[in-house]
């Protein structure tokens, strides 16, 4: 059998630059011949690769499924492309600013014969960095573009202060987990980002970093304080009758440093915390502390470390919301060296989004079955991409699995060996139901 | 820069086998309206014309594009061709002369073509269809399609021409005067079609592994299917009786002896093989047909009650990528996706043996 062509989706909104990158990834030196499928609206000057206008006709399938619209176009120009005897290492499909790239994606898995000659290797969307956040709010082909993405490219970020390009990196994560961000200016994306992504290849399913399941940032501030000994935290009534709290020591008081610490502590904040009555000890480590806050005017809680030095403490809400402070022992205020406000979750009400669950131990495969089965059935329109790593009890190998809506694509992995078993699983999707699929997964453990 | 055939030649009891490597896929296959001429159209854009009239001649190779040859259809005069190539031209290809560029398509890839002996043209251009005259001018352009145009045919007589896209057909009456079509809907998207020799069916393939058969006198329409694959060729049985289609394991058809539309499931017509039948084609005056597996593998089958079958190759590699019959059926002309072309000349008696029921 000879080798699948890889075909390389890009999307992007309005004005984000992808005439500019595909022009760039054309120009290049990479000695590869490269086909590109553009929309009847493109304007692209290069003339010594193949471009092929197409015109994004999609059709439904199977009685008018959502899940099988694809565009018979493609099938057709692919299928040209494939009776050359001189073949394309790469095809690139750019589609229209308004497209949704459900159907693109779902051609490469509804019809047989383009599977069988070309392997979609990853979708990459492109945003502007400026004009993105009301794109998305005002258009949900923008949503679908970022949740079906492998790459996600944040163009012209020279646009943009920090502060802007932070709160559209978040906003971008919480609607897809998934997806590698790249930040570029004047779409100078290498094309290594762009190519090669392995977006729905399932032995690179077993990469997915373990990071990309964590949650969004669910405490609002994070300072860093000089611990000698202990200090108080004294709080008034503020917002919540209780509030979370981690501390961790921190290596120096700056940024950098604070967004590490970050990273590394903010899955404690979803799991359950240990509940602190006024006057207890908070003490750095794994715990997430939560500390009561109510009948009462003002509330004191202790800092206490066994090593004198620098720790951050994280604060699900900010300390101004509580009028809080820290005192020494001597009652002498004690400065916070340096902090930083995280945008709390759901500072959108985007509904696109993505769901990252996980589950210690083994799956009971006939229940995950069925599970997964009425789940497609009844949410599949609304689950544009999930992507997972099983458990299945009595297989010696993971099961990885990729879909796309009801399309579902799943092999066996690698040996578990001695490794303690757990499952992970994606959801990026609208309006999806955390509750019910966190419950859903759990009635599938192995007994 | 072309690879030079190599030519080989083998004569058995009943029939002769003459074969080529070309190294470019074959694309296309088909005998023009004289018998006298074959063409095979490649992925390397050449075009490959043979006499079937000489023993043992040499193929003529006419290159029209860098890229590749898309459709190839008997032209509508007596000898030549009508191609479409990925250089958006469409050409037509004289065996002894060559080709003369007869339009360049604007919007799309000229992918669908047909002619019709009584002068006639169509070529798909997106969701337009050109008509040319046997001159190469334009003389209508069919517009505007639903979507891309996925098939052309035009009926036994050419006054209808039949045009699939999504949704369903169009249908033209070309009496010169301009009109709207009559559309024949059905969801999803429409490929490949036919029409019965009494031009009362329009078969479409589609997308969705079936088929969809229309009565045009009945104004009733059914699917037909599913296969295991996709249908790429559709062929009637030389009385016209049968519907032969390729994508399932065995050759499956389809009677329409009756003129009342089919029972949807297909009569297995030919042997059961674990590889998928990639095309086939039925003989132009007997009861049989060819039919070419996705292995290489290639057979006659003769479409009586109980079938005869006869393998035509001992050891098949590549699947066979297109077949065609010579007008008079003596001549079964085809290759594969490596570029071995072949042409067998039947001994007319022995093929009736084989086609004969008792």
């Amino acid at each position: 059998m000879t080798q699948r062509v890889p075909v390389t989706v890009l999307t992007g909104f309005l004005g984000s630059g992808k005439t500019t990158l595909l022009n760039r990834i054309l120009t290049e030196n990479h000695g590869q011949r490269i086909a590109v499928i553009e929309n009847e609206f493109g304007e692209i000057g290069v003339d010594q690769e193949l471009v092929i206008n197409a015109d994004e006709e999609i059709f439904e399938m199977n009685n008018g499924c959502i899940c099988c619209t694809v565009r018979g176009d493609l099938i057709r120009i692919l299928g040209n492309l494939v009776k050359r005897r001189d073949k394309f290492d790469r095809i690139l499909v750019e589609t229209t600013g308004l497209a949704d790239p459900g159907p693109v994606a779902q051609t490469f898995f509804v019809d047989d014969e383009t599977r069988e000659s070309f392997d979609l290797d990853g979708v990459v969307t492109l945003v502007d960095a400026k004009h993105a956040e009301l794109q998305l709010d005002n258009s949900e082909e923008a949503a679908s573009q970022i949740a079906f993405a492998d790459v996600i490219i944040i163009n012209k970020i020279d646009l943009v202060d920090t502060d802007a390009l932070d709160a559209l990196k978040r906003r971008l994560r919480s609607m897809n987990l998934m997806a590698r961000i790249e930040q570029v200016e004047m779409a100078d994306a290498p094309m290594e980002q762009v190519l090669n992504v392995g977006g729905f290849d399932l032995d690179r399913a077993l990469e997915i970093k373990p990071s990309f399941l964590e949650p969004e940032y669910a405490f609002e501030w994070g300072g860093v304080l000089r611990l000698d000994g202990k200090a108080n935290f004294r709080l008034q009534n503020g917002p919540d009758p209780v509030m979370s709290a981690v501390l961790e020591p921190i290596r120096a008081a700056t940024t950098e440093a604070l967004m590490e610490t970050a990273e590394r502590v903010y899955t404690r904040f979803s799991a359950p915390g240990e509940v602190l009555q006024p006057g207890a000890t908070i003490s750095p480590g794994e715990t997430l502390w939560t500390l009561t806050l109510t009948d009462a005017d003002q509330y004191e809680y202790t800092l206490e470390a066994d090593q004198p030095g620098l720790y951050a403490l994280f604060t699900e809400h900010t300390p101004e919301e509580f009028n809080a402070g820290f005192y020494g022992d001597s009652g002498a205020d004690i400065d916070v060296a340096m902090e930083h406000f995280f945008n709390p979750e759901h500072t959108h009400d985007d509904t696109v989004g993505s769901i990252a669950l996980e589950l210690d131990g083994e799956i009971d495969g006939t229940a995950l079955n069925a599970w997964m089965g009425q789940l497609l059935q009844t949410r599949g329109p609304d689950i544009f991409r999930m992507k997972g790593i099983l458990a299945i009890a009595g297989e010696e190998r993971r099961f990885v699995f990729q879909g796309v809506h009801m399309l579902f694509d799943g092999q066996p992995g690698k040996a578990w060996g001695d490794q303690p078993r757990s499952s992970r699983l994606v959801f990026i999707g609208r309006n999806l139901n955390e509750t019910e699929l966190e419950q859903g997964l759990r009635n599938c453990r192995a007994r | 820069m072309f690879l030079q055939p190599t030519t080989g030649s083998k004569a058995v009891s009943d029939h002769r086998l003459d074969s080529w490597i070309v190294n470019a896929p074959l694309t296309g296959v088909c005998v023009d309206r004289s018998g006298q001429f074959a063409a095979f159209a490649g992925g390397d854009g050449c075009v490959r014309t043979v006499s079937l009239l000489e023993p043992e001649s040499s193929l003529s190779v006419w290159p029209l594009t860098e890229g590749a040859v898309l459709a190839l259809a008997p032209d509508c005069q007596e000898r030549g061709f009508l191609c479409g190539a990925d250089d958006s031209a469409l050409y037509q290809v004289h065996p002894l002369d060559g080709p003369r560029e007869l339009a360049l398509l604007t919007r799309s890839w000229p992918d669908q073509l047909v002619a019709h002996p009584c002068g006639l043209r169509a070529v798909s251009d997106g969701p337009e269809v050109r008509l040319l005259d046997t001159k190469g001018r334009l003389v209508n352009v069919l517009a505007e399609h639903p979507s891309t145009v996925a098939g052309l045919a035009f009926d036994d007589r050419g006054r209808r021409l039949a045009v699939s896209h999504y949704n369903g057909v169009s249908l033209w009456t070309l009496d010169g005067r301009s009109g709207a079509p009559q559309r024949l809907c059905h969801r999803g998207s429409h490929l490949d079609l036919t029409w019965s020799r009494n031009g009362r069916f329009l078969v479409t393939a589609t997308q969705e592994k079936t088929l969809h058969v229309w009565d045009l006198v009945a104004g009733q329409d059914a699917t037909l299917g599913p296969c295991i694959n996709k249908v790429k060729a559709l062929s009637w049985s030389a009385d016209g009786s049968w519907l032969l289609a390729s994508g399932a394991d065995t050759v499956s058809g389809w009677s329409f002896s009756n003129d009342r539309l089919p029972a949807a499931a297909p009569h297995m017509l030919g042997r059961y093989s674990e590889h998928l039948i990639g095309n086939v084609c039925a003989n132009p005056s007997l009861a049989l047909a060819a039919a070419g597996y996705n292995d290489g593998g290639l057979e006659l089958v003769s479409l009586a009650v109980q079938p005869q079958r006869r393998s035509l190759v001992s050891a098949p590699s590549t699947p066979i990528a297109g077949l065609a019959w010579s007008p008079n059926g003596d001549h079964l002309l085809g290759g594969d996706k490596d570029g071995r072309l072949f042409a067998y000349r039947f001994d007319t008696d022995s093929l009736a043996r084989l086609a004969c029921t008792d």
